[in-house]
């Protein structure tokens, strides 16, 4: 057997006797992959959902239609109404358990139609933004809508009103009422359709949506997540056997230290094939990805890992001791995933923090293989794994130059 | 074969180790005696390549150290002084890893795995982890793993320093039936008793530089068949030293509260030396007597006692 092939069939041993640490590998990151995916609904997409509590003391046909409003589309995914009394409603404010308090007055409709000044009570949960926010906005808005409707159709509002108040309205007034509505939109219809407004229908050059479910999107950066966290516990490895006086006494053999760092690098790639192939199944399960793609995922992993591995080597080997090697890689790999693209996918970051993020190592790579991934684009396939084998090369050639000898003697 | 020609290390403004010479035949152990801090393991480094040497040359089984490096590194065993060991791998496994370092596969390499354990008495524990082991057993292991491949030279670096009285045993066994093999060894201790039992020639060393070098027994000649006398009390009039030359008694040393003196049959001139010392220096609370050693010449070579020197 080589010394290649022992120091890496060591290295294997070693790492499958310290089983949490190869656990660590794997678990850590399908647990916050998990976790950010159970914190989003089932399409995938994180909205927040508030408590919108409703007094209505009116309870006519405009205070129902204001309500309404709050009960439908888009509003009714971010709050759940509650119809509470006064009381009921302080007391929820005041433990926090709600955003909104909307109150909606006696006569509130009767003043509105009569063009008299009406009052809408909105309370807002003061340790809430978002939310709130929101609510005060949909009021304004609805305000705003309710003056332009009074101004054109006061007539025929009070006369739907004692419709629904349980006056008897005629067949004739009915539609009297609808055809008065219908000429009242014709006359506007210069106003409200103006011809010179002409509607070009144009396909937007945006980036077109993934509608891709939030866990697809994670599961890219949980792989990267995966090979930063093993591509420095490997690293680290070199501090422990130096401190085990090993590569010291590798300087003594005809072997040497460069079949030692391949041997490492055998470890490695051996390493980052099994991450692959764990989490490759698990999306094949759960995302029902193809096997093609974790045959190309098995590869692209590969790659990336030796080059995240070679990062932290170089790191490693700058490093006066072992502790100062390891706070400096574990504060590199934080902030790397977070900004990377691990914990968060790009598409949820703000624009200048992607664009950091996309330039790091990690972050590059990951956002490399999301073309691919996501988008379904066309792989790079030469140009991308070129640019990141290069890489690798660069930076081992020149830890096997000039740094690891180095390392060994001091 | 190894030999060294004015070998010279310095670290900065320090001179480690100082135009030292020095050979030893196949077949010949060579000890390398001094305190801590002396220069026996920047020599012993500068030999196995883990540092290189700033002047002088190193030719080991014929292959010149700096030109022919991986020949003379496959000729060549190290136990270094700190062990280098997989504390999570088995005996066995650490002696893979290291048979493949110096080149052996196969059955060769598993035939001189089960010699060397035998050797090193470790056969019986070679699948149990080294983090199992006893020091002296990981210092028995880290032995095994140096002469594997059957180096031509051997370098061993305090190999019993810590280790029990049973592995020191084994280990010096096995040093000897290398010798015996032919093998060339460079032993370096600072354990007197160890280099007059194994080695055939010895250079005293301090400061970096071989300050009395020759076999056992010219050694000893140069301090005669003089008995050291090391004692202890409270001494005053400390230049007076006429009275003692008179008697043919060497002073190697003398302050305050201790003095070691040479002396011809001591056994039988105590009581004369003690009545003098009594009378001029003062009174002796403690008197040791020892044989005439590798100890005393280094305190008469420096002035200082091996253990002191560090």
């Amino acid at each position: 057997m080589s010394f290649t092939k022992t120091v890496s069939s060591n290295s294997i041993k070693k790492l499958f006797s310290e089983k949490w640490q190869l656990a660590m590998f794997l678990i850590i990151p399908i647990m916050i992959g998990g976790l950010f995916s159970l914190i989003t609904d089932s399409k995938g997409q994180a909205k927040p959902v508030g408590v919108l509590l409703i007094t209505d003391h009116d309870k006519s046909f405009l205070s129902q239609l204001l309500i309404g409003g709050f009960n439908q589309g888009p509003m009714s995914e971010m709050f759940i109404s509650k119809s509470v009394d006064s009381q009921e409603a302080k007391l929820l404010m005041d433990e926090a358990k709600a955003s909104v308090w909307l109150e909606i007055d006696k006569g509130f409709a009767q003043n509105f139609l009569d063009e008299k000044p009406t009052t809408i009570k909105l309370v807002k949960n003061p340790s809430q933004n978002i939310l709130p926010q929101i609510a005060e906005t949909a009021v304004d808005v609805m305000a705003d809508g309710g003056h332009y409707i009074q101004l054109l159709f006061a007539e025929e509002l009070k006369q739907f009103n004692d419709l629904l108040s349980g006056k008897n309205v005629s067949d004739i007034q009915m539609a009297s009422m609808s055809v008065q509505i219908k000429h009242t939109i014709d006359n506007l219809e210069d106003q409200l359709f103006p011809p010179q407004i002409k509607a070009v229908k144009q396909k937007a050059e945006t980036k077109k949506s993934t509608g891709k479910s939030f866990m697809l999107l994670m599961f890219p950066g949980i792989l990267f997540m995966s090979l930063l966290f093993s591509s420095q516990g490997m690293a680290l490895e070199f501090w422990k056997d130096k401190s085990q006086g090993i590569t010291t006494r590798l300087l003594s053999s005809p072997s040497g230290l460069t079949q030692y760092l391949n041997g490492k690098i055998m470890a490695g790639i051996f390493v980052y094939i099994l991450i692959a192939i764990v989490i490759g199944i698990m999306g094949l399960l759960m995302l029902k990805l193809s096997l093609n793609k974790i045959i190309i995922i098995i590869i692209w992993l590969m790659l990336s890992g030796l080059v995240l591995f070679s990062l932290m080597l170089l790191i490693c080997l700058l490093m006066p001791t072992e502790k100062s090697a390891s706070v400096v890689t574990s504060a590199m790999v934080f902030p790397m995933m977070m900004l990377g693209g691990s914990f968060f996918p790009f598409e949820a970051m703000p624009v200048w923090m992607a664009g950091i993020g996309q330039y790091l190592p990690n972050g590059y790579m990951l956002q490399k293989f999301n073309l691919w991934f996501i988008d379904d684009g066309l792989l790079n396939v030469l140009i991308t794994p070129a640019i990141i084998a290069t890489v690798f090369f660069g930076i081992l050639w020149f830890i096997n130059k000039s740094l690891l000898a180095k390392f060994a003697r001091a | 074969m190894i030999e060294i020609n004015n070998l010279t290390k310095t670290f900065g403004n320090l001179t480690a180790v100082d135009t030292i010479n020095l050979k030893a035949k196949s077949g010949e152990i060579f000890g390398l005696l001094g305190p801590n801090g002396a220069g026996k393991s920047t020599t012993i480094n500068c030999i196995s390549g883990l540092v290189s040497p700033t002047e002088g040359s190193i030719n080991i089984n014929g292959f010149n150290a700096s030109s022919q490096s991986v020949k003379a590194k496959q000729s060549l065993g190290l136990v270094p002084q700190e062990l280098a060991l997989y504390e999570d791998l088995s005996a066995h496994e650490n002696l893979v890893f290291w048979g493949s370092a110096y080149q052996l596969s196969g059955n060769i390499l598993e035939h001189r795995i089960q010699q060397v354990l035998t050797d090193v008495g470790l056969e019986s524990r070679q699948k149990e982890p080294v983090k199992q082991f006893s020091g002296g057993m990981k210092r028995r292991l880290n032995f095994a793993c140096a002469i594997l491949h059957e180096p031509a030279a051997l370098l061993l670096d305090e190999p019993t320093v810590g280790v029990d009285p049973q592995s020191r045993e084994h280990l010096l066994q096995a040093i000897i039936k290398l010798k015996e093999a032919g093998t060339a060894v460079i032993y370096t201790t600072h354990y007197m008793e160890e280099a007059e039992r194994l080695c055939d020639k010895l250079a005293i060393i301090d400061q970096g530089k071989i300050i009395a070098s020759g076999t056992v027994d010219d050694l000893r000649a140069q301090v005669g068949e003089k008995d050291l006398i090391t004692l202890k009390g409270h001494f005053s009039q400390l230049d007076n030293k006429t009275v003692l030359e008179s008697l043919e008694i060497e002073i190697l040393d003398i302050d305050e509260n201790e003095m070691r003196l040479l002396i011809n049959d001591a056994s039988t001139r105590l009581t004369q030396v003690l009545d003098v010392i009594n009378n001029i220096y003062g009174k002796v609370s403690q008197v040791t007597i020892q044989q005439a050693n590798l100890e005393s010449l280094f305190i008469k070579l420096t002035g200082r006692a091996l253990r002191d020197a560090s």
